[in-house]
């Protein structure tokens, strides 16, 4: 009876290790299949080719579920996967070479934006203090102001009481 | 009746050229009637590409198969709602549908807005004509719709040959949203075509004054919204019919259409700092002018067979003609663009970093950037090519790794931009306007953490995305409150009167909290789950809590296409929750294979059935099962945005206080004797 309960648990470590060993297999496959892309013309990754019957996907997929069977690893999977179809087959290119220009420029782009805006900021922001310096009062044009007002408020009361004094 | 078409074709290609040298001599000349016979032509031109595109429409309901259009993109058997969408289905179809919204659009502009800008009026008439005569040119000489087949003869000219059946239409775009995707999509890009001729021609005439920057406002706000309509249903389309679970795949011609989008955006935000302000002329003149252009790239990309795609049209010769209209246009709008310099230059100033102003230039910092990235990413295949001579893929990985970043920045600023004041914002502000949108994002942030959330974007998403929800509620709430207090009103009666008042406002709000539902919505992917199985009839398969079980397959035959259909028996803790029929089919005419998958749609997540098809065996239904959280969130958040963009576009409800002076004033000039 021990030794059988011994098999009965030792059967069902195998099978809980090879389940998740299929699980571990299962998220390997989509981990590969969503660097790649089917070559079908769709540009789609090689998880999410829609096409019934691909002529492209169902065998790539099957290639690398018989990759992942032999034991390789993802990276080896990629690799055989590149020689096979060639550098188009990843779904981005690799950070080296003239390919790190794709990763590089989007970013140098921001950076050099940035700078522009930060200039353009510091620009307007220093004429405006230029301006309000310009527009500070002088003591020299203030006497003049002043009499300006007085002037003007006169002619408007004049205006206003002739304006009462006719019928 | 083709021969018809191909007349009409002719002449409004001729009365195009007319009107472009009528509307500039005129002009130049100082002959009003001539400009005026010119802006006339162009009506004439709407007319007649109109009798052209009803031709075709009717050779297509008719089934002509001795047109080639018809026959390479109809069948006997398409439903008739499809065989008028078939007039967009293929090269020539979409570029004569091209030409006729675009006339229609020009026809609306003279008619609306000849008597508000006179002086303006010619040279808008001349751009514009202009770009259609450059349409009508591809439809007469290079992508003529009215081509007949012909079987050659031993002698005399070709014999006219009508098969008996056609084509039919690529089955993809038998589904009702892909019927109005491509019309929304042309609405837009077409229509960036107003507001570059009126940014041209106010250079050309160094127009003074802001009148003419508030109707190319006001057009670009029509036409973004008809752009993002039709991304919109673009997603939609591929989420329903495609059956990969996702709607937006980086495809070079989705991202065409993206980039004038994100440049449009840019151009609705800056522009306010030239209305309010009168700065940033120069930089609002170049996003019209690229926006423009990027459209017109977006078409030659997806013409002219330089990236493979599944939206692409047959490789052709036509992106040649593409590519010169663009580099003609660019060095023309670039060289008016440098003699207006001086014309254009404005005070741009500001007094502090934390303004309205300074979050504008961040704003389209970021749109620019993620133009850029988009643009980048999608042309380096050709410069790969050319420079290494190795094909290259740049998809999904790439877009995602250097987009979300600068999506994440943008949905930042969406909440703390329209909070910031013009000039100087104080720290007292600050912390008024965002003290408890900050803290109850925070919170949420904390909760969703808690719940499992633990990839990075999407909490951020989460984090901000309720951080801007916070500031908007925020915003609605002050206002409303304040007229409530005057009125008495009720809550939702406050909230109309307040929109009403402030339609652009408001309406800007709305469109904000649109965009951030479909942000929140597009973070839910990073949750999606899915499975896939053999299945046949009785077998059960587990996800998450759905336990979906295959009663059987049915098989059917129509004229159109064979079908198989899976039903599907959907439990949840052991209750019927529903029957999905995902279902594949086989399409004769075109002898295409499609699948038509079963959605259950919630705003929490989708459960979304795939039939992938038959197992090698050829008795096991293959069934891909996703669950998809939030994706409903997307097209919410779309809708809501269209709607924002309608109440912005509405006129501002006069306060009544505004009439009382001027009645008084009347009053007073009655009593005053003359």
């Amino acid at each position: 009876m021990k030794s059988r309960s011994k098999v009965i648990v030792a059967l069902a470590l195998l099978l809980a290790f090879r389940l998740s060993a299929a699980n571990d297999s299962d998220a390997q496959f989509k981990r590969i299949s969503q660097k790649l892309v089917c070559q079908c013309g769709c540009n789609y990754l090689l998880s999410d080719c829609p096409h019934l019957e691909c002529p492209s996907a169902i065998p790539m997929r099957k290639q690398i579920r018989a990759y992942l069977a032999q034991g390789m690893s993802e990276q080896a999977v990629i690799e055989a996967m590149v020689k096979e179809h060639g550098m188009v087959v990843l779904a981005a290119p690799p950070a080296k070479g003239f390919n790190l220009a794709a990763w590089v420029m989007p970013f140098v782009a921001l950076a050099l934006g940035f700078f522009i805006v930060r200039r353009v900021l510091l620009r307007m922001r220093a004429r405006a203090q230029t301006r309000s310096e310009a527009a500070a009062p002088d003591a020299s044009l203030q006497a003049y102001e002043e009499r300006l007002a007085e002037e003007i408020r006169a002619l408007e009361e004049e205006t206003a009481a002739k304006k009462d004094s006719k019928p | 009746m083709e021969q018809i078409g191909s007349f009409a074709l002719a002449l409004a290609l001729a009365l195009a050229a007319y009107a472009v040298l009528a509307s500039v001599i005129g002009a130049r000349q100082g002959k009003p009637l001539l400009a005026l016979s010119g802006a006339r032509a162009t009506i004439a031109v709407c007319a007649l590409i109109s009798v052209a595109a009803g031709i075709l429409v009717t050779l297509l309901l008719g089934d002509h198969f001795e047109v080639a259009y018809v026959a390479s993109h109809s069948n006997a058997a398409l439903p008739l709602f499809y065989k008028v969408a078939a007039l967009w289905g293929g090269q020539e179809g979409s570029l004569l549908f091209w030409s006729w919204l675009l006339s229609l659009y020009v026809m609306v502009a003279i008619v609306t807005m000849r008597r508000e800008h006179r002086a303006l009026a010619p040279y808008v008439v001349a751009i514009l004509a202009a770009t259609q005569f450059f349409f009508l040119l591809l439809n007469n000489f290079v992508a003529h719709p009215f081509d007949l087949l012909g079987v050659a003869q031993a002698s005399g000219p070709p014999q006219v040959f009508r098969p008996a059946d056609g084509r039919g239409l690529n089955p993809l775009l038998q589904y009702p949203a892909m019927t109005i995707h491509p019309p929304m999509l042309y609405l837009g890009f077409v229509g960036f075509s107003v507001p570059f001729a009126f940014g041209l021609a106010s250079l050309i005439t160094r127009a003074k004054g802001e009148k003419w920057i508030h109707t190319t406002r006001r057009w670009t706000m029509v036409t973004w919204g008809f752009l993002t309509a039709g991304i919109v249903l673009g997603g939609r389309w591929a989420y329903a019919v495609l059956g990969w679970g996702g709607y937006w795949g980086w495809d070079p011609v989705e991202n065409a259409s993206l980039m004038p989008w994100l440049t449009g955006t840019a151009f609705l935000h800056s522009v306010m700092m030239q209305e309010k302000k009168g700065m940033l002329k120069v930089w609002n003149m170049v996003l019209i002018f690229l926006t423009f252009f990027l459209c017109i790239f977006g078409t030659f990309l997806t013409r002219s067979g330089l990236v493979s795609s599944v939206h692409a049209f047959a490789q052709s010769a036509i992106g040649t003609y593409f590519a010169v209209f663009i580099l003609i246009g660019v060095l023309f709008t670039g060289w008016v663009l440098l003699n207006c310099l001086d014309f254009l230059k404005s005070e741009n100033q500001l007094e502090s970093f934390v303004s309205r102003e300074s979050s504008f230039l961040f704003n389209n910092l970021a749109l620019l950037a993620a133009c850029f990235a988009v643009l980048w990413g999608t042309i380096f295949p050709i410069l790969s090519e050319a420079v290494q001579g190795e094909k290259i893929t740049v998809g999904a990985p790439f877009f995602n790794k250097v987009n979300v970043p600068i999506g994440l920045f943008l949905l930042f600023l969406t909440g703390v931009g329209p909070l910031f004041a013009w000039r100087r914002t104080s720290l007292d502000s600050l912390r008024r306007n965002f003290l408890i949108p900050t803290t109850g994002a925070v919170a949420v942030a904390c909760i969703a953490f808690a719940f499992g959330a633990r990839k990075l974007y999407p909490v951020m998403t989460i984090l901000l995305g309720t951080f801007v929800l916070g500031t908007i509620v925020q915003e609605f709430y002050k206002g409303a409150r304040v007229i409530r207090q005057k009125s008495g009103d009720t809550w939702a009666a406050a909230l109309v009167e307040l929109t009403r008042r402030n339609t652009r406002r408001y309406g800007g709000y709305v469109i904000h909290l649109g965009i951030v539902l479909i942000f929140i919505g597009i973070a839910g992917a990073a949750f999606n789950v899915d499975r896939e199985a053999d299945m046949l009839p009785g077998d059960a398969l587990q996800l998450r809590g759905y336990r979906l079980v295959c009663q059987r397959i049915v098989e059917d035959d129509n004229p159109n296409y064979s079908s198989a259909k899976a039903e599907m028996a959907v439990y949840q803790d052991g209750r019927l929750l529903t029957t999905l029929y995902p279902e594949k089919r086989f399409y004769k005419a075109s002898q295409q294979p499609t699948s038509e998958v079963a959605i259950r749609p919630r705003m929490k997540e989708d459960l979304y059935v795939v039939f992938a098809g038959m197992a090698d065996d050829g008795k096991h239904a293959v069934i891909h099962v996703y669950i998809n959280p939030l994706v409903n969130w997307i097209w919410a958040g779309a809708l809501i945005t269209l709607v924002g963009t309608g109440i912005a576009l509405l006129p501002n409800k006069l306060p009544e206080r505004a009439a009382a002076p001027v009645a008084a004033r009347a009053r007073t000039q009655d009593e005053v004797p003359v």
